[in-house]
C-alpha cells in the first residue's frame, strides 16, 4: 500500500506541474485592443531582440504594441514577454506572441538561420540591422538607411520607422533628436575643451575608446576631449600609471542602473583612482552617469549627453537644461 | 629519518643547485628593476612613478610565487603532475563570487566592496566545500579531492553563467569578463600588497618545512606511512596552505591559470624533484614569469596603445614555448 501511495504523490505533482506549465498569458494583449489600430489601420505585434531598438519603437509611439523583447532590456513596455538574446532565441514562444515584425541588431554572426526561415514560412517581416557605431548610423536606423538586407524578406527595409509604416512620425522623431542634439552643442560648444575620461567599466578600469557612439557624443555635442581617444581598441583598459599620463579634466562613469557614488576613500568603484595626482581626482570631477539606458545607442542618447554635458560643464548646466527642454 | 637524502636529490650537486637558484633570484630581480624602468615611458621614475610600478612590481612577484608554490603544493597532495591551483575550482569560486558581490551591488545598490573582496569569498567557500567533500574516514583522499574540485569548477562555471544570463550585458557582464581575463589589481595599496605577499611567504615556510615530508609522500601511502609521515596532517595542510595562496593570487590579479601549472614543472626540470629547492626555484620563476608577463602588457601597451593587456595571456605566451623547449628531450618517452 505504502509504495502505491508513493506513486500518487508523483502523480499528483506531475499534474500540477503540467497545469503550471500551461500558461497562457498575454498572448493576445495588444491585437485584441482596437486602439493599437495604427495609422492605415495596420494591427502590429512587434518583437524587439535589442534594447536600442526597442527603444526607438517606443519613442514612434508604438510601444503598447511590443509583444517581445530581449532579456534584460531596460525599455521593454511592460508586460512584454522575454524571448532571450537574439542569438539564443525561444522560437516557440516567439511563434506563440504571432509577430507580424521582428526587429534585431545583427554583428558579424548575421541572421540566425533558423529566423529567416520562420520569417518566410510565418510570413512576420524580419528587419535585421548592423549595430550603430556612431550618431550617424542612429539616425540611419531610425529612419533613412537600407541596412541588411540578405533575404527577399526584409530586401529593402530602410529603418525602423519604415519598416513600421511610421516613416513620417520617425522623421520628426530625427528632428526633435538632432535639435536636442544641436541644442546641448550651441551651449557648450562656448565652454572650455576639457579632457574627459569616459569609464564604462571598474575593476580594471575600461574607458570607452575611438569609434564609439558614446566617443562621438562627447566629442562632438558634450564638447570635449575624450582622454582615451588615441587608444587602438574600442575598450582600452587603464592602469594608474596611464591615468596620470592621460590626466583627465573630469571623469564620468557611464554605469547604467550604479548605485550613486560615495566619497573616494570609500568607494570601492573608485579604488584605482584614490590619491592619484590627475586634475579629476584633485577637484573632485568624478561624475555618475546611471541612467538606465546610458549604454544604448538609441533615441535615448539626448537625455544621456544632456547629463553628461552638465557633468563636465556644471557653470552651464541651468543653460543645458533650458535649451534641451525648449527643443523636448 | 633522513629524507633530505633521496636518490634522486643527490643527483644535481649542491653547487648547482645553489647556481641555479641564484640565477633564477637575478632573473626575478633582472624583471623587477626592467618593470620598474619600464611604464608609459622607459627610464628611471620619480617618486609617484616609482610607488605605481612597484605596486605592480609586488603584486605580480606576490601573485607569480604564490601560484607557482600552490602549484607544487597541489601537485604533491594529489600526485598529479597536471594539477594546479585552479582544478580545485578555486578560480570559478573566486569568479562566482565576485559575480554575487557584482549582483549585490547592482540589484542592491550598495558599494558592496572591491572584486577582491567576492573573489577571496568565493575561492574560501570552494575550498571548504572541498575540503569536506573530498575526505574518505577524515583524510583527504587525492582522488576524491581531485573529483570534488572537478565538480565544483563544473557547478562554478555553470552558477557564472547563469548569473551572467541573469544580469545581462547592460549590467555587470563585461565588467567581470574584464576581471576574469586577469589583471594586476590597481586598487590595494603597498601595504596590502606586502600583507598579501607576507601571507604568501607564510605559506611557503611552512611548505619549506615539510617539504622532507612531501618527497617522502609521492610513494605510495603504506611506504610513506612506513617511514613515519603522517599523511592525514600532511595532505591537511598541503590543502590549506595551496588553497589559501591561490585564493591571494586570486586577490593580486585575478584568476591566472597556467603559473601554477608550469612554474613547477620549470623547477624540476632545472633541479628534480627534491621539494625544498623546488618551492624555491617554483616560486622565483612564477614571479618572473608574471613580472615579465606584465612588462610585455605595458610594452605592447606602449607601442600600440591597446590599453592594459591582461598579463594571463602574456604569462601563458612566454612561459608557454620555454616550457616546451625545456620539455623537448622528455617528450616521446612513454613511446615503446
Amino acid at each position: 500500500m505504502k509504495p502505491m501511495r508513493n506513486h500518487l504523490w508523483l502523480v499528483l505533482i506531475g499534474l500540477l506541474l503540467a497545469v503550471a506549465g500551461c500558461d497562457e498569458r498575454d498572448l493576445a494583449t495588444p491585437i485584441d485592443n482596437p486602439q493599437n489600430n495604427f495609422g492605415n489601420g495596420t494591427i502590429r505585434r512587434i518583437v524587439c531582440l535589442a534594447p536600442a531598438l526597442t527603444q526607438m519603437v517606443v519613442d514612434l509611439g508604438l510601444g503598447d504594441q511590443i509583444v517581445g523583447v530581449a532579456i534584460n532590456d531596460a525599455a521593454a513596455p511592460a508586460g512584454a514577454v522575454t524571448l532571450g538574446t537574439y542569438q539564443q532565441i525561444d522560437y516557440e514562444r516567439l511563434l506563440q506572441l504571432r509577430p507580424t515584425h521582428v526587429l534585431m541588431l545583427t554583428d558579424k554572426d548575421g541572421v540566425p538561420a533558423r529566423l529567416e526561415e520562420l520569417s518566410r514560412t510565418h510570413g512576420f517581416t524580419l528587419a535585421a540591422f548592423d549595430y550603430p557605431n556612431g550618431m550617424f548610423d542612429v539616425y540611419n536606423l531610425l529612419v533613412i538607411r537600407t541596412i541588411t538586407s540578405q533575404t527577399p524578406t526584409y530586401d529593402g527595409d530602410p529603418s525602423v520607422a519604415s519598416v513600421l509604416g511610421v516613416q513620417d512620425v520617425g522623421v520628426d522623431l530625427l528632428q526633435k533628436l538632432q535639435d536636442r542634439l544641436d541644442a546641448v552643442a550651441s551651449i557648450t560648444s562656448n565652454a572650455k575643451l576639457k579632457n574627459v575620461l569616459l569609464v564604462i567599466g571598474t575593476n580594471p578600469l575600461t574607458a570607452s575608446g575611438p569609434g564609439t557612439v558614446h566617443d562621438e557624443v562627447l566629442t562632438k555635442f558634450v564638447y570635449a576631449n575624450n582622454a582615451a581617444q588615441f587608444a587602438a581598441n574600442t575598450a582600452p583598459v587603464y592602469d594608474r600609471e596611464r591615468l596620470l599620463e592621460l590626466k583627465p579634466e573630469v571623469i564620468l562613469l557611464l554605469l547604467p542602473n550604479a548605485a550613486p557614488l560615495q566619497d573616494i576613500d570609500q568607494d570601492p568603484r573608485l579604488a584605482e583612482l584614490r590619491g592619484l595626482d590627475i586634475p579629476a581626482v584633485r577637484n573632485g570631477r568624478i561624475h555618475l552617469i546611471n541612467h538606465p539606458l546610458a549604454a544604448l545607442p538609441s533615441t535615448s542618447l539626448p537625455e544621456v549627453v544632456v547629463e553628461m554635458a552638465k557633468a563636465v560643464h556644471p557653470d552651464l548646466a541651468s543653460q543645458i537644461d533650458a535649451a534641451a527642454a525648449k527643443k523636448k | 629519518m633522513q629524507l633530505a637524502h633521496t636518490p634522486e636529490r643527490l643527483a644535481i650537486p649542491a653547487g648547482r643547485t645553489g647556481a641555479i637558484i641564484a640565477a633564477l633570484f637575478a632573473a626575478m630581480f633582472g624583471a623587477a628593476v626592467l618593470r620598474l624602468c619600464l611604464g608609459a615611458t622607459f627610464g628611471l621614475p620619480d617618486a609617484t612613478l616609482l610607488t605605481l610600478r612597484l605596486s605592480d612590481v609586488m603584486a605580480a612577484g606576490a601573485a607569480g610565487f604564490m601560484l607557482a608554490v600552490s602549484g607544487v603544493g597541489l601537485q604533491a597532495l594529489l600526485r598529479n603532475p597536471l594539477a594546479e591551483p585552479y582544478i580545485l575550482g578555486l578560480s570559478s569560486g573566486a569568479a562566482l563570487g565576485v559575480m554575487v558581490q557584482a549582483i549585490i551591488r547592482l540589484e542592491l545598490g550598495l558599494a558592496a566592496g572591491a572584486n577582491h573582496l567576492g573573489a577571496i569569498g568565493g575561492a574560501m567557500v570552494t575550498m571548504a566545500v572541498v575540503f569536506l567533500a573530498g575526505r574518505r574516514r577524515g583524510v583527504i583522499d587525492p582522488l576524491g579531492l581531485l573529483l570534488t574540485g572537478v565538480v565544483l569548477m563544473t557547478i562554478n562555471g555553470a552558477l557564472v553563467m547563469l548569473l551572467n544570463y541573469w544580469v545581462g550585458p547592460g549590467g555587470i557582464k563585461e565588467n567581470v569578463s574584464q576581471w576574469m581575463m586577469g589583471y594586476l589589481t590597481q586598487s590595494l595599496s603597498l601595504t596590502q600588497i606586502g600583507f598579501v605577499g607576507a601571507t604568501g611567504l607564510v605559506g611557503l615556510g611552512i611548505l619549506l618545512a615539510i617539504a622532507p615530508a612531501m618527497d617522502v609522500a609521492s610513494f605510495s601511502d603504506a611506504e610513506a606511512i612506513s617511514m613515519g609521515v603522517n599523511l592525514r596532517r600532511l595532505r591537511t595542510t598541503l590543502f590549506v596552505v595551496s588553497s589559501v595562496l591561490a585564493a591571494g593570487a586570486v586577490v593580486l590579479a585575478g584568476p591566472i591559470a597556467f603559473i601554477g601549472l608550469v612554474s613547477p614543472h620549470i623547477a624540476r626540470l632545472l633541479l628534480g624533484p627534491g621539494h625544498d629547492t623546488l618551492l624555491i626555484a617554483s616560486a622565483l620563476i612564477g614571479a618572473t614569469l608574471l613580472i615579465l608577463a606584465n612588462c610585455a602588457s605595458i610594452a605592447v601597451n606602449n607601442a600600440f596603445e591597446t590599453g592594459i593587456l591582461p598579463i594571463g595571456a602574456f604569462a601563458a605566451l612566454l612561459g608557454g614555448p620555454v616550457f616546451l623547449w625545456m620539455l623537448r628531450p622528455h617528450l616521446g618517452r612513454g613511446v615503446s
